[in-house]
Parts: C-alpha cells; sequence; structure tokens
C-alpha cells in the first residue's frame, strides 16, 4: 500500500487530465490569482491522490477536490485579510463596499465576484462557471442543496447589481478581452 | 448576454491552467515519502496531569482501603482500586483484536497503556476512568501541506453511546486557521462547534438529541485547518472522547497526535 501501484497511478493521472482545469478554474474565479489558483488546485489534486485508495468517505474524489479547493481559497483569503489588517486600521467587509453609492462603476467579473460572501461566490462559480448541478455543488461545498439554492440566487443578484445591466457596455468588453 | 450566469461561464474560459506546472507541482508531492513524513501519526497517550492526579487518587484509595482493612472492615472498598489495574491490559488485547483491518496501524499497541510506556516513563499511570468498551485514535491527515492540515479523531464503542462529547485540541501557534469539519455520519453528530481557547483552536461534535450511537462502529470525526506554514506537527495537539453507554456509564479518552 505504501508503493502505490501503477494502475493507481494511471487513473490519477486521468483523473488530473479531466479535472485539473475545473479545478484550477474554480481557485482562480475565488481568489483572482493565476499561479496561485494552479497552486491550490495542484494541492487539492495532490490530496486526492493522498486518500486515492481509501474509501472513508461517501463524497466522490472530485467532489472532496472541490471541497479541498474551497478550503484553500478561503485559508488564502483569510490570509490575505489578516494582512491587509495588519497594514491598514481602516477594513471593510466586501459586502459593505458592494452596498456602496459607487456600485455602478465598471468592474469586471472577477471583481464583482471579490465583492461576494465567500460561500456566494464559491456557489455562483460552482453552479454558473463550472456548470455544476445544485447537488454537486452542494456535495462540494458540504452544504444542504437548499443553501446552494439560496446562495446562488443571492449571488447572481448582487453580480447583476453589480455588474450592471449594459451587455455591451465596457465591462462586457472588459470581460471578452479577459483579465490578469 | 447580460445574464451573470453566462459572463461567470465565458470568464472562467478566459483561464487556461498550466497543465505541466501543476503536474509538476503534483508528482513533487506524490514524490514525498508517504509513510514516513506523512503517514498518520499514531495516537500516544499524553496524559500527564489526569494520570498524575489518577496516580495520587489511586494512592490515597488503596491506602484507605489498607486502612479500612486494617481496621477490620471487609473488603467492600476493595473494588474500586481493582478495576485500574486490570482495565488497561484488557483494552490493548481489545485494540490490537480490532485494529487488524486498518492498515497504517502495523504494531498497535493502541491508544493505551503501551502506548504511554512507550512514550515516556513519567506517563505510566493509567487512569481509572479509561474504560475497556471504548476505543479511540487520534491522527494528522496524509494530506499536511503549507496551506491544508486535517486532524480525525477515530473512537469506536462496545456499548451504544446515549451520550457524547468528542473534543479536538489543536495548538494555534503562529496563525492556525479554522476551516471546516466533518465527520462520517452528520445523523448522529452535531456540527461541530468551533472555538478559539487560550491558544487552542478547540473543536467540539456532540450527540444529537435523541442520536444513539450503534455499538460497534467506528466512526471518524474530523477538523480542518490553514496551518500558516507548515507541515504541522501535532505535538501540542490533543483530543477528549466523552462517552455516556447505555448503562448510564460515562468513559472518558484522552490521546495525542
Amino acid at each position: 500500500m505504501d508503493v502505490p501501484a501503477a494502475l493507481d497511478e494511471d487513473a490519477f493521472r486521468a483523473f488530473f487530465e479531466r479535472h485539473h482545469a475545473e479545478l484550477a478554474r474554480f481557485a482562480w474565479m475565488l481568489i483572482g490569482e493565476r499561479t496561485a489558483a494552479e497552486d491550490i488546485a495542484a494541492d487539492a489534486m495532490l490530496a486526492v491522490w493522498r486518500q486515492w485508495d481509501q474509501a472513508r468517505r461517501a463524497r466522490s474524489q472530485i467532489a472532496y477536490a472541490r471541497g479541498i479547493v474551497a478550503n484553500l481559497a478561503k485559508a488564502r483569503i483569510r490570509a490575505a485579510v489578516r494582512e491587509r489588517r495588519r497594514n491598514t486600521l481602516f477594513w471593510q467587509k466586501p459586502t459593505e463596499t458592494a452596498d456602496g453609492p459607487d456600485t455602478a462603476a465598471v468592474i469586471d467579473v472577477r471583481a464583482a465576484l471579490d465583492r461576494l460572501p465567500l460561500r456566494r461566490r464559491a456557489c455562483v462559480v460552482l453552479r454558473h462557471s463550472l456548470g455544476l448541478s445544485e447537488r454537486e455543488t452542494a456535495d462540494a461545498l458540504g452544504v444542504s442543496v437548499g443553501t446552494v439554492k439560496s446562495q446562488t440566487s443571492k449571488g447572481l443578484a448582487d453580480l447583476r447589481r453589480l455588474l450592471g445591466p449594459a451587455p455591451d457596455g465596457p465591462a462586457w468588453a472588459q470581460v471578452t478581452k479577459g483579465v490578469a | 448576454m447580460s445574464d451573470p450566469a453566462d459572463r461567470l461561464r465565458v470568464h472562467a474560459e478566459e483561464f487556461e491552467p498550466d497543465s505541466d506546472r501543476m503536474w509538476t507541482r503534483v508528482a513533487e508531492g506524490m514524490r514525498a515519502p508517504r509513510g514516513a513524513a506523512t503517514a498518520p501519526e499514531r495516537a500516544r497517550w499524553r496524559v500527564p496531569h489526569l494520570a498524575m492526579a489518577t496516580g495520587a487518587a489511586v494512592v490515597l484509595i488503596g491506602g484507605v482501603v489498607l486502612f479500612g482493612l486494617t481496621q477490620g472492615a471487609g473488603p467492600s472498598a476493595d473494588p474500586d482500586p481493582a478495576p485500574p489495574a486490570a482495565g488497561p491490559g484488557a483494552q490493548t488485547s481489545e485494540s490490537e483484536a480490532s485494529q487488524d483491518d486498518t492498515s497504517e496501524e502495523s504494531s498497535p499497541d493502541g491508544p493505551s497503556g503501551s502506548g504511554s510506556s512507550a512514550e515516556g516513563g513519567t506517563e505510566t499511570e493509567e487512569t481509572p476512568e479509561q474504560p475497556d468498551w471504548l476505543w479511540s485514535e487520534g491522527a494528522i491527515d496524509a494530506n499536511n501541506t503549507d496551506y491544508f492540515t486535517q486532524s480525525t479523531v477515530k473512537f469506536r464503542s462496545d456499548t451504544a453511546l446515549t451520550g457524547l462529547e468528542v473534543e479536538l485540541r489543536l495548538a494555534e501557534g503562529d496563525g492556525l486557521a479554522y476551516l471546516d469539519s466533518w465527520t462520517t455520519d452528520d445523523n448522529l453528530f452535531t456540527e461541530a462547534v468551533y472555538t478559539s481557547e487560550d491558544g487552542y483552536a478547540v473543536l467540539r461534535w456532540t450527540l444529537k438529541d435523541g442520536a444513539v450511537v450503534p455499538a460497534g462502529n467506528e466512526y471518524t470525526l474530523a477538523g480542518q485547518f490553514d496551518p500558516n506554514g507548515g507541515p504541522r506537527s501535532g505535538d501540542a495537539d490533543s483530543f477528549t472522547v466523552t462517552a455516556t453507554g447505555e448503562d448510564g456509564e460515562t468513559g472518558v479518552l484522552e490521546g495525542g497526535f
């Protein structure tokens, strides 16, 4: 068991090929940094490998991996928040910012996501960026389907408000040309 | 296309992750020795305070009994000090027999007397509370990285349990952050309550109202943390399982990681 069979490695490699892009995108949509997102997704993959031969949980491997990505992203965001708190006394909750008077300002999807509470962000990303079902999203995040429904609809409403109505406006243009 | 849902989908596809870079990172991790550095550390018993208090209590009781005997009183007080001596041995063999199915414990001296004697001479005292019908073990998960660590507590009871508290204590050190928790049966256990107490991150699970833990099953309860730089050592961590059987008997097991 300590020496993993080649078969296991092959199966895991296939799992990696199938899911790494999804996991990296999920991480990126959560935290907004590409390199860090790749690292987080890779670490989640490694976590899957570590328990590849253990059927110890009811959740599927990919649900487990998505959950780890969400956890690592949360940890990273918290660390960043701690850092920000150290650096400045002023710290506003993202949602308060979103309710401010200048929400009409042009922002892209990524920046808009940053203003959502993390669970809501994770729900809208898994449901709509990655196209998962409500059930799959619930499994990944360890929450109920009802929570997924409510968080996703709130998240979409937030985004609608933040992104404004204009489909051909500057915000949309910025999205299509890509954001670092 | 103004629908945020569509924009979310399109936006995600903007990012083409570098799969070679990712695989390199994964492969490096895979090469790390699985057994040596990252195998879950078996629980060792670290119950100095309880053990010392218990030792003192045993001596005290023994003294009282001796006094009673010399005074001509019957052996009615005798059963009290006797079980502590017999209990741990019985528990050890029970553990060895029942741990055979878990591959990682090749030398399952288990969470009882032999574990503590292996660790240090000062901890050979056993507590009378340690029940032979209850087994538990703590481990740090193999997935122990800079960003993520998971501590698990397993337990099993030979009698059905009507009361239970599982407490997991992790030294916070330099910025340990609680992430998440899970159990292998959310129908039985409450969601873990997280608190930060005197430099320790503490997770507590209890039994849901009216729930009864069936005898003989093994359950796992786990806490996930951001270690703020790892991999993490569990040396300063501990756990406590307090269980009440159907017959009303309460047993306490303490352990480390």
